[in-house]
Formats: structure tokens, sequence, C-alpha cells
């Protein structure tokens, strides 16, 4: 019985270690990530038709942060 | 040992309950905060008893720049009603702030928020964030980003408050 309260307790800790924790850059820390040289491509235009264009051919959409940087505005 | 269980479950939730963001209803973090470009602080408890419009903005944010022109034409406009807007800088350096306001005209109020405790305490969600804080300190609206048809909405808040 034990055994199974640890256990129970220990993947609760862990779970809860995923879930409340946040692990992502605030909004109003990102003054590095905007800066245009964060960018994948200097030209912020140039980069959302990128983008565009993968999101339709590819269907691979997220994970480039915003285009000319990553900070993310609005 | 079930007491022991149900304790861990307590400080585990409470964890979580302590992360939630500000909402309406809730009272506005009393914070003292430097004035942007001088050595003084002040409290923004200074403006109890007026209207406040608090907008946490930063000079890489580039809705932060397009909201400047409808925030200065609302600042001027309520000003002498009792409404104030205050802009809170949430830039790593106060130098970059100051660049900033060479290239933009602002009108209203703007303090640093150094270490960026008062945005962390409000956890925003977006840049730039505005609040809209009745004379009791009250939070009544919050705005995240700014958009097209923003500016007559804080004026429809303010109005509606006021």
């Amino acid at each position: 019985m034990t055994r199974i309260v640890l256990v129970a307790l220990s993947l609760i800790i862990f779970s809860a270690g995923c879930g409340t924790f946040k692990k992502r850059v605030a909004p109003f820390e990102r003054e590095i990530l905007a800066k245009p040289g964060m960018g994948f491509i200097e030209n912020a235009q140039e980069e959302t038709g990128m983008q565009h264009m993968f999101d339709a051919r590819e269907g691979s959409i997220g994970g480039f942060g915003g285009a000319g940087g990553g900070c993310g505005c609005n | 040992m079930n007491s022991g269980f149900a304790a861990v479950l307590v400080v585990l939730f409470s964890v979580s309950v302590y992360a939630t963001k500000l909402k309406p209803g809730q009272t506005f973090p009393a914070a003292t905060l430097k004035k942007l470009g001088a050595k003084t602080q002040s409290n923004l408890k200074e403006y109890k008893g007026k209207v406040v419009v608090v907008d946490f903005w930063a000079s890489w944010c580039e809705p932060c720049k397009k909201e400047v022109p409808a925030l200065n034409a609302l600042y001027k406009k309520y000003l002498k009603k009792g409404v104030m807007i205050v802009g809170v800088n949430v830039d790593d350096e106060e130098s970059t702030a100051k660049d900033f306001l060479k290239e933009n005209h602002v009108d209203f109020p703007l303090f640093h928020d150094d270490g960026k405790k008062l945005a962390g305490q409000c956890d925003l969600s977006t840049m730039p964030s505005s609040f809209v804080i009745d004379k009791k300190g009250v939070i009544r609206f919050i705005h995240s980003g700014y958009k097209e048809g923003d500016p007559a909405k804080f004026e429809q808040e303010i109005k509606s408050i006021l």
C-alpha cells in the first residue's frame, strides 16, 4: 500500500512539474528575441512570405516565432 | 498517511493557483517605479481617485509604437476630466527607452519597470498590455495587444467609469 502511495505521489510531483511551471519566455522579456538578427531571414516581409508558403505547401505551421524576430507582439 | 497525501495535493494546488493572471475586479498591484529620464520615484497609488490607464510598452515592440499617438490624444482629451494615462516601460535598459523617445513624442508620464517586477506581477500575456483602472484602484478592463478600433474602445471604457 505504501509503495502504491509513493508511486502515485511521485507521478503527481513529476506531472505537476510539467504543468505548473512555465518554460516560455514572457512577452515582456523578449527584447533580445525581438532583434531583427534573431529571425531566420533578415527581411521580415520575406520571412512572412516564406512561412506562408511552408504553411500552404507543407502544412508545417508554427515553431518559427514571429516574423523579424521572436517578440511575439500582439 | 492519507492526511500526508492530502497535504501534498494542497501544496501542488496552491502552486498552480499562484500563477494566475490579473483579472477585472482585482486591485491593481501597488508599485513604486522610477520616472523615465529622472532620478525620482513615484508610486502609482498617487493616482488613486482618478481613472488610470496603465500601459506596458517597450521600444522593441512594434504595436507599442502604433498606439502612442492614440494614447497621446486620449491623454490630452481626458486629463482635465480626471483621467491619467501612465506608460510603464519594460526595456532591459532605460537608455533604449530614451532613444525611442527621441523619435516618438509621448505626452503622458512614463516610468521604467526596473527588473520587470511589476510586469511580472501582472503576468502580461502580450506586448503592449493595458489596464483600465477605476477611481478605487480596481482593474475594470484589460487590453492585450493593440488593434485597430482600440482607441474608441478605450474611450468608451473610460467614459463608463468616469
